[in-house]
């Protein structure tokens, strides 16, 4: 591999293994997971729950640091957690928003913490409103929002930081199916006008898919990558994609090992 | 239309029912007396009560004052000791466990049987009054306000971790306005028992206070003297504890808010 930092992979993660102790047991969530994500790619990590998806990411945000195995960021191999906080956006299933903070307010959070001036941040926000959907709701405070627009809200958080690589942890499994829907196709857009790094975690086959250029498909507890599936349909996308042939076919590509990985007999939660 | 109507409904029976209630008792009460000739020495009627208020207004009001100074000298001693520690509690591990063990112990020590020894440790001004307020007013001040500092949700705090936040942004940022309402807890609850301790205060050996008109008043038989004094005395209680919620509203807004809309979203 070259080691010009040019052309060095945004996140590069090598063997990493993590286990937790579970009621005094080792239990191992990661084993040996590979992951490679290019500037300004698109990468999705699906698998059924407890395959370790989250802490995947925790590792990556800093949140978290693995048994054995590197991660590095941006080229440059980040040892401790320290070295990676603060280096990536993160959002997650739940919006997080602060209850006591306005719209602007939470969205200027990270700017806030960074030392921006109170008006240079709000600025800034106030430019990215209308493309996240958020115009005529700045002082309204989180309470007062739909689910979505909580979660647009989030999301304009973690981008006005500006970090190249974006970290979204099933940012719409909270979401009703339509509301899902619209936002899929809402980040499609801002994806392209964006220019990040994105790492997508989800359960959902079709937003994987619909989204990404990879698909990474972890398996279940300890998580490993086993399918690496290239996203090979057109771009620009929409979600009426859905229904063609090439989506099917890649899809079932994707469902057969994830069927393989789920216990029918047994309900969810009752696993590991 | 119809929100509005409900919510004035609920208004009204929040404020009404009890004030009807308590005004049936007092009318019982003047019925009672007034019917049975109960003397006067034994039960006064609140009419007797009123004429007290009014034919002592000067002598009540220079007790309330007193008393009402211990209590919110007291008070505010409590609460800015109170605060700084349990600041200090939650951010720090070593405060944690030198220090908290020793606030929560200090609650099973009776401070009515303390203030006494106030007396002969510091006079008999204002001084061991004000230190039996602020003792009794900063345990529940100090408690709820470590219990809050520490009740920030962890995914919060991660969330601001990775945005950069440093140790002490996640404290200023997420854990004291996660704290207000549980400071407010112990606000409201300080307020409500500030009153108390001022009594007990007066007790033990007083010159002056509302505490100490009623021992004096009680052996003279005086009885619509001392519960005119226990009347204001109340007033004093409910009056604190109005202005503790009132300055709660103040300063969270959002979460009366949140909680309005809360409700609504279930009728």
């Amino acid at each position: 591999m070259s080691t010009d930092a040019a052309v060095r992979p945004k996140i590069l993660i090598e063997s990493v293994s993590k286990s937790y102790l579970i009621d005094g047991e080792q239990v191992p969530v990661l084993e040996g997971v590979d992951l490679t994500v290019n500037e300004g790619e698109f990468v999705s990590i699906i698998g059924p729950s407890g395959c370790g998806k989250s802490t995947l990411l925790n590792i990556i945000a800093g949140l978290d640091q693995p048994d054995s195995g590197t991660v590095e960021l941006s080229g440059s191999p980040s040892g401790s957690m320290g070295e990676r906080l603060g280096h990536t956006g993160y959002m997650q299933q739940k919006d997080l928003l602060l209850p006591w903070r306005s719209v602007l307010d939470n969205a200027t959070l990270g700017l806030e913490l960074r030392g921006v001036p109170r008006r240079r941040a709000r600025e800034r926000a106030l430019e990215l409103t209308d493309t996240f959907g958020l115009t005529g709701f700045e002082h309204l405070y989180p309470f007062a929002l739909s689910g979505g627009m909580r979660q647009r809200a989030a999301f304009l958080r973690t981008i006005l930081l500006d970090q190249d690589i974006v970290l979204l942890d099933e940012p719409f499994g909270a979401l009703d199916a339509l509301t899902r829907v619209q936002m899929q196709e809402w980040l499609l857009q801002l994806w392209n006008s964006l220019n990040k790094t994105i790492v997508l975690i989800t359960h959902d086959v079709d937003e994987a898919l619909l989204l990404s250029d990879r698909v990474y498909l972890l398996t279940a507890r300890p998580g490993r990558a086993t399918l690496v599936l290239d996203v090979t349909l057109p771009r620009p996308r929409h979600y009426e994609m859905v229904t063609t042939p090439e989506f099917s076919a890649l899809k079932a590509k994707l469902m057969e090992p994830l069927w393989s990985q789920i216990d029918l007999s047994r309900p969810e939660g009752q696993s590991a | 239309m119809q929100m509005s109507f409900i919510k004035k409904t609920t208004a009204l029976a929040t404020w009404l029912m009890p004030v009807a209630i308590l005004l049936g008792l007092v009318a019982a009460w003047e019925l009672w007396v007034q019917l049975a000739d109960v003397p006067k020495w034994q039960l006064p009627a609140p009419s007797e009560i009123a004429k007290e208020l009014n034919a002592s207004s000067d002598l009540l009001w220079t007790h309330t004052m007193v008393t009402l100074r211990e209590i919110v000298v007291g008070f505010l001693a409590a609460l800015i000791a109170g605060l700084f520690l349990a600041g200090a509690i939650a951010y720090s591990r070593v405060m944690e466990r030198s220090v908290y063990p020793i606030v929560i112990a200090s609650q099973a020590v009776p401070v009515i049987a303390v203030a006494p020894l106030l007396l002969i440790w510091v006079g008999y001004g204002l001084t061991p009054k004000i230190i039996v307020v602020a003792l009794i007013c900063f345990y529940p001040i100090a408690v709820n306000t470590v219990d809050g500092l520490k009740a920030a949700d962890p995914d919060m705090v991660n969330m601001l971790r990775t945005l950069g936040a440093s140790r002490w942004q996640v404290f200023t940022k997420l854990q004291i306005p996660t704290a207000l309402p549980f400071m407010f807890s112990g606000i409201k609850i300080g307020a409500s028992v500030s009153v108390i301790a001022a009594v007990i205060g007066e007790y033990v050996g007083a010159s002056e206070g509302l505490g100490y008109l009623i021992t004096y008043s009680q052996p003279q038989f005086q009885t619509a003297r001392v519960v005119a004094s226990i009347f204001i005395l109340s007033v004093m209680g409910i009056g604190l504890f109005v202005l503790a919620v009132l300055a709660e509203h103040l300063m969270m807004p959002w979460h009366f808010n949140e909680k309005r809309s809360k409700a609504m979203r279930q009728l």
